[in-house]
């Protein structure tokens, strides 16, 4: 009689398939890198056949203990094999980024496999870190403008062996600068405050009577300083209505002339208001430096000097302000009239 | 009806009136910038010479400008103009044409004004013209008991007619240094040049620093590249700043600080010009130097040299002085230690 096996050979086949799923994953195997949260690889120059550095950020995902983050240039770069030369730092890096723990100076650099491999700290997961890597005689982009070249960022533990990975693309263009060129012209720049200028208060014969005044504001860039004058068309005050003349105190002889209440008189004062930052140091003639409310200067029909900013080149002004103030005392038999006035002209310029 | 008539022609009359009253009591401030700034010409005589002159009001509304041509000659010896009108023999003003004068600006909005000076075949030589803008209207009489104040900015046009008279010529009328002795730098020196020819032209040069046989430093004569018209005398500064420690003028809020005497006020800075204050490699400066001023202009016909040498010391003596009071400090303090330690030795031989 004929011994039939008790155990069919589908049963067998099940029984192994079990055992080898069971098994298999407590067979030894290659690790195999997660790519990285983020990752990417910056460099300071894309222009083709150029030094560059660079910077290098990655965000892990796996947990792990690195000691090493490898990077990988493309082929068609060139990598200075001097190891010392890979120096690196952590200082600018992108915002948001925390600089890489225990990045050093390059342990390795080889060529033509143009890995490079730093020292790496442990890292933590889904954080972003960066370093930067020194453009001295360190990396040079591809002899010629190409695109999609392979590039890549690896972390390994201590023993070299992978945790995360991530391919890069890189890019070379034959130029990657602009280069910007702009022209100062030369400026002279004269303000105004205003156009006219009235006497506060009625004049009168008990005490000198002042305008609120104007200012003169200069900027200018012209090497040698500036200057301003002054001219009167009348040298007084004049009325229409009462044909009379309040004429100008004194002679232009460079001293002002202290008005004197009840004697009829009519001056120009300087005041230095602002000597502002600049090469040029400002001063008002000494003619019109008025160094009271009751002084100034004889007021002429011809271009007079009031001030002047000179000094060592490059005298450049920026702002320097002088104010102009008329001052007028009358006497008691001074014609009355309500529009006693008069026009000065004041002009400014950069030295020669 | 008569009153209502009466009424509505005092209402009238106010109205005309108000816009008078107003006119006088309104200032309008005035912004004028031009370019270039001083401008040299030549041009041979009976052939035009052209140039552009930008200017742009910037007062807050469109205005109108106005330009007037005027004269200038050198005022003082520091490069200062000093502004004419025309005077009788005048005639180079009729040579000058502009292609506008007198036309619309908008507000903030640059114009160019063509200046063309057409010379005759009998021009020679330097003429000095200064453009003048200016706002319509206001050299106006205002109304009432109002100042009209008129600004105006000027433009300095140099124009050499090169004719075969025309001759180059300068001499030194001075080098001085500003003092004979400084404690630190800068030392300044004041280069005066005469033009003793008949066209205004630009010297070029060095002013060197020397100690002994040794160049120091090497400084720019005319740096703001300043003219020198014929028949004045121009003095062109020079500053040597480059020492430690160094005077620096105090800027206060941006502005220049200036003493009682409108001097600006300065500060011992203890580093070396440009340093920042920091001490990094620092110049010391003592001892007795020669500023050797070496120029060169060009009469036409080759460069011709001329030059100069004036001597200062720098002493630092409040520095000096220091160290020299440190030092008797040191050797009085250190004898005195002795002598007690050789007292004490004494007593301990003794016992």
């Amino acid at each position: 009689m004929k011994r039939e096996s008790s155990v069919s050979i589908g049963r067998i086949v099940a029984a192994v398939a079990l055992v080898l799923s069971v098994c298999a994953p407590l067979v030894p195997r290659p690790a195999e890198a997660v790519a990285f949260g983020q990752a990417y690889l910056r460099l300071d120059r894309m222009k083709a056949n150029t030094a560059t550095g660079g910077t290098v950020c990655a965000k892990p995902t796996t947990t792990a203990t690195e000691g090493k983050v490898v990077v990988a240039f493309p082929s068609t770069y060139t990598v200075n094999t001097t190891a010392a030369n890979w120096t690196t730092n952590t200082t600018n890096i992108p915002a948001g980024s925390t600089g890489w723990v225990g990045i050093t100076t390059a342990t390795s650099a080889t060529s033509p496999a143009n890995v490079v491999t730093f020292t790496s700290g442990d890292l933590t997961v889904n954080t972003l870190y960066c370093f930067n890597f020194s453009a001295t005689s360190t990396l040079t982009t591809a002899g010629s403008a190409a695109s999609s070249q392979q590039a890549s960022i690896e972390t390994q533990t201590a023993a070299s062996a992978a945790i995360d990975h991530t391919d890069i693309a890189l890019a070379n263009i034959t130029d990657d600068q602009i280069v910007v060129s702009a022209v100062v012209p030369p400026t002279f720049v004269f303000t105004l405050s205003g156009n006219t200028d009235t006497f506060s208060t009625n004049l009168d014969p008990a005490s000198i009577k002042s305008t609120a005044g104007r200012t003169v504001t200069v900027t200018t860039n012209a090497k040698g300083g500036w200057i301003a004058w002054a001219k009167d068309t009348q040298q007084g005050l004049f009325s229409a209505s009462a044909n009379y003349k309040i004429n100008t105190a004194g002679t232009i002889n460079g001293a002002p002339n202290t008005l004197v209440a009840g004697t009829e008189g009519y001056v120009l004062d300087t005041d230095l208001t602002t000597d502002a930052a600049g090469g040029c140091t400002l001063a008002v003639d000494a003619e019109y430096n008025g160094a009271t409310t009751d002084a100034g200067g004889t007021l002429s029909g011809t271009f007079q000097p009031i001030a002047a900013c000179t000094g060592t080149a490059p005298a450049t002004a920026n702002g320097d302000v002088i104010t102009l103030i008329e001052r007028a005392a009358i006497a008691g038999s001074t014609p009355a009239g309500a529009d006693y006035s008069d026009t000065i002209t004041v002009v400014g310029a950069g030295n020669f | 009806m008569k009153r209502i008539s009466l009424t509505i022609g005092i209402l009238l009359g106010l109205l005309t009136l108000a816009p008078l009253t107003a006119y006088g009591a309104t200032s309008k401030p005035l912004n004028l910038v031009t370019s270039p700034l001083p401008t040299n010409l030549e041009t041979l005589p009976g052939v035009p010479v052209s140039t552009d002159i930008r200017v742009k009001q910037n007062s807050g509304e469109d205005a109108r400008l106005k330009v007037s041509l005027m004269k200038f000659g050198a005022f003082g010896e520091d490069g200062r103009p000093r502004l004419y009108d025309r005077g009788p023999g005048d005639i180079h003003f009729d040579w000058v044409k502009f292609d506008k004068s007198s036309f619309a600006a908008p507000n903030n909005v640059w114009q160019t004004v063509r200046m063309t000076i057409n010379t005759p075949k009998s021009a020679a030589f330097g003429y000095y013209y200064a453009v003048v803008f200016s706002r319509e209207g206001d050299d106006v009489r205002q109304s009432g008991n109002t100042n009209a104040i008129n600004g105006g900015s000027a433009v300095l046009v140099l124009l050499n007619a090169k004719s075969p008279g025309a001759k180059k010529q300068v001499s030194i009328d001075s080098l001085v240094s500003k003092h004979g002795v400084y404690e630190f730098l800068p030392a300044s020196f004041d280069v005066k040049l005469k033009n003793t020819g008949n066209v205004h032209f630009v010297p070029h040069g060095n002013v060197f620093i020397m100690k002994g046989k040794k160049q120091i430093a090497a400084l720019n004569l005319n740096d703001e590249q300043g003219n020198i018209l014929p028949g004045s005398k121009r003095i062109y500064p020079v500053e040597w700043t480059d020492g430690f420690p160094h005077y620096e003028k105090v800027v206060e809020d941006g502005k220049v600080k200036l003493d009682k005497n409108n001097k600006p006020v300065t500060k011992l800075v203890w580093g070396d010009s440009g340093s920042g204050g920091k001490l990094f490699q620092p110049h010391i400066r003592m001892g007795r130097y020669t500023a050797h001023l070496f120029a060169v202009y060009d009469d036409g016909k080759r460069d011709v040299p001329i030059e100069a040498q004036v001597s200062f010391w720098v002493i630092p003596w409040r520095l000096f002085l220091s160290i020299i009071i440190g030092l008797v400090a040191i050797f009085f303090i250190a004898r005195f230690w002795l002598r007690r330690y050789k007292k004490r030795i004494m007593k301990q031989m003794r016992r």
